[in-house]
């Protein structure tokens, strides 16, 4: 294998190789980056090009501006193609790159800030602001640098992996999709808007690739693995030949699991499970509907409120977003989480400022309580959906309840719109489902009383790990801490779904959790039957539900609560499910 | 090598414009070409060295040249002064 790559995190599996093309959207870094001796020709050529094209658009700056305001306008642009390529510019640039085996972006910093300063020195003022000229020009030829444009990307005409430091949403939307082989990314995260829409259309994304854009520009050709979190630079043919493997038994995998999409969800001793599915887009209601799930566990309401921000959603908006959703999902039920915004989801324009530890915050239900006018309007909106659908269709959840009191006023406020909106002519049913999310170690603890007042419980994994094992996952520092399989955790799951079952209330899943093919087994075995997650995990859960015993699940689950360690717990699962997930060609 | 002087006699001096005039004569000859003061001489094929000449109305420029066409482009050269790079004034 060779030294030649990079690890991130693998956000949406699949595996690609192709051309690489970067596009960078941050303000320009000059940071000091050493070139290998070898390629540093090659990097005197990049900048050369990159002078080439900076000239070559500013060209077109100028016939635009001639037409438009004159020939006298465009005079300017004249000056500014000379600067780009201007002797006392490009020599000393490339003098710099090659004595000091540097990046080209750093050489070019330099002799910027030398030009600039020489024409501070000038006494005559009009000459001294021509160093915004030298300045203006600079950036055009570092952009350039920078990779391609948002311009240029909806142009591609041919497949290629995007490198990327950062990809806002408003960027994604405008790629033609369709090009794009694979996604690798400096920043974002699992749950960023861009790694959400590549992994409903199968996408591979990589993100965490702390320099990929730096160490992707001299790379004719790269190969994302996006199971292991793997860049590699022009992969030896070996390397392309494993990959291409690969890519092609993953593909296999994925009919095969799609030729299954319809079977039964039910283990070898005949125990039925029901899978749901994870959203966030109202077009996600299709993928999750071509696994074949039996509803929606969790609808995240809040993207709502930053696809509209700073416009906040009328009752109108809400209600027609919802109901596309439910009258797509047909006959299952759909479960709406109210808005949860707060925490570390951007809401600045919500909360109204940074709180100092926002996770501990006003976030959840807390901040639906404290913004009463957003959180009724949304509430209005829901009540009248279920007017409109059969009984059962619609089911209203809140988010980070910590206690029963906290349900309680929810409720309350439900009761109140309900008898509000009646008045005023609405047909709201009695018999809305109202559950709560179990994520806060509180309300795992007092599960049982919380279990008799709501119709419906929903353990959110990744809050309640967070939580209990006060550990914020983002945090590199502490991040190995964060462990699914923490005895600690399993009790507090194991005490929900046993209350659920002494209390006759429903007890569903939507956390990571429930899709992890090494917990999925143990939460079967505890008694779990409503696994909520991201569509695409489904086809995989389902497989491996299919694999499963019932009874041998209880017998690991035991044995697992009775551990110390969450490595102990993590040795023992694999261990004994070495043999399942092989069949159905799972890496854990 | 031919050497002779210029002066510049438009009221704005040497500024952008008449730099990128004179980039662009100096540009179409082979010789290289520098215009400067007793004190400082640049490049006449770089903008950037021209402009921070910041010569103004008045001031005298000795103007060289070196090459096989040196004689086409040092007159080249004082014609642009001469006629104040086209500005008329």
């Amino acid at each position: 294998m060779s030294h030649n790559f990079l690890t991130g995190m693998g956000v949406s599996p699949g595996i690609a190789i192709g051309e690489p093309v970067i596009h960078e959207t941050l303000p320009i870094s000059t940071v000091r980056i050493p070139i290998p001796p070898d390629e540093v020709e090659e990097e005197v050529e990049r900048f050369r090009e990159a002078v080439s094209a900076a000239v070559e658009r500013i060209r077109d700056h100028q016939r635009r501006a001639s037409q438009q305001m004159g020939q006298e306008y465009a005079g300017i642009f004249e000056a500014h193609q000379l600067i780009a390529s201007d002797p006392s510019l490009v020599e000393p640039v490339e003098g710099i790159i090659r004595n000091q085996q540097v990046n080209a972006e750093w050489a070019l910093d330099q002799v910027v800030g030398t030009l600039v300063a020489r024409f501070e020195e000038l006494p005559d003022e009009a000459l001294s602001d021509r160093k915004l000229d030298v300045i203006d020009v600079a950036n055009q030829i570092l952009s350039t640098l920078h990779g391609i444009d948002l311009e240029q990307l909806e142009k591609l005409d041919r497949p290629v992996i995007l490198v990327a430091d950062d990809l806002p949403p408003s960027t994604t939307v405008q790629l033609p999709l369709d090009k794009i082989l694979g996604f690798a990314l400096e920043m974002g995260g699992p749950t960023a808007h861009t790694t959400i829409i590549a992994r409903s259309l199968g996408i591979p994304v990589i993100v965490g690739a702390h320099g990929i854009c730096q160490r992707a520009r001299h790379a004719h050709n790269i190969a994302l693995d996006a199971f292991e979190g793997r860049v590699i630079f022009d992969p030896n043919p070996a390397e392309v030949a494993e990959y291409r493997s690969r890519q092609r038994e993953y593909h296999e995998q994925q009919s095969h699991l799609l030729s299954m999409r319809v079977a039964p969800t039910i283990t070898r001793d005949g125990r039925e499970l029901y899978l749901l599915a994870n959203i966030d887009l109202p077009n996600e209601v299709q993928a999750a509907m071509a696994w074949n799930v039996s509803g929606i566990g969790l609808y995240r309401s809040e993207f709502l409120y930053m696809k509209m921000s700073p416009a906040l959603p009328s009752e109108e908006d809400h209600l027609a977003v919802y109901r596309d959703i439910v009258a797509t999902m047909g006959l299952g039920p759909t479960t709406i989480r109210t808005f949860d915004l707060g925490g570390k989801k951007l809401a600045r324009e919500v909360i109204g400022g940074m709180e100092p530890n926002p996770v501990l915050g006003l976030r959840g239900i807390r901040l639906c309580f404290s913004k009463p006018e957003f959180f009724i309007t949304q509430l209005r909106a829901l009540l009248r959906l279920a007017g409109e659908f059969p009984a059962g269709r619609v089911r209203i959840m809140f988010p980070l309840i910590s206690g029963v009191e906290e349900f309680r006023t929810a409720r309350l406020l439900v009761q109140q719109q309900r008898a509000d909106l009646r008045r005023t002519g609405h047909q709201v049913p009695d018999d809305i489902p109202l559950g709560a999310m179990v994520e806060v170690p509180s309300s795992a603890i007092m599960a049982r009383e919380l279990a008799r007042e709501v119709d419906f419980l929903s353990i959110g994994t990744n809050d309640l790990i967070q939580y209990t094992l006060a550990v914020d996952r983002s945090n590199e520092r502490v991040a190995s801490l964060y462990q699914p399989t923490s005895p600690a955790v399993l009790r507090l799951i194991a005490q929900v779904v046993e209350a659920g079952r002494e209390e006759g209330t429903e007890v569903g899943m939507c956390g990571e959790m429930a899709a992890d093919p090494l917990m999925v087994p143990v939460l079967l075995g505890l008694g779990l039957t409503r696994f909520s997650m991201n569509p695409q995990a489904v086809p995989v859960v389902r497989a491996l539900l299919r694999q499963l015993s019932y009874r041998e699940s209880v017998h690991m689950a035991r044995q697992a609560l009775q551990m110390v360690t969450a490595r102990q717990v993590r040795e023992y699962l694999l261990e004994r499910l070495a043999l399942s997930l092989t069949k159905i060609k799972i890496r854990v | 090598m031919m050497r002779t002087q210029v002066e510049i006699s438009n009221r704005l001096g040497l500024h952008a414009r008449a730099a990128a005039k004179v980039v662009h004569a100096a540009n179409s000859f082979r010789s290289e070409i520098f215009i400067g003061t007793d004190d400082e001489e640049v490049n006449a094929k770089s903008i950037l060295g021209l402009l921070t000449l910041a010569a103004t109305k008045g001031t005298p420029l000795n103007v060289r040249a070196e090459g096989d066409d040196e004689e086409e482009a040092l007159a080249a050269i004082v014609r642009l002064f001469e006629n104040r790079f086209g500005e008329g004034e």
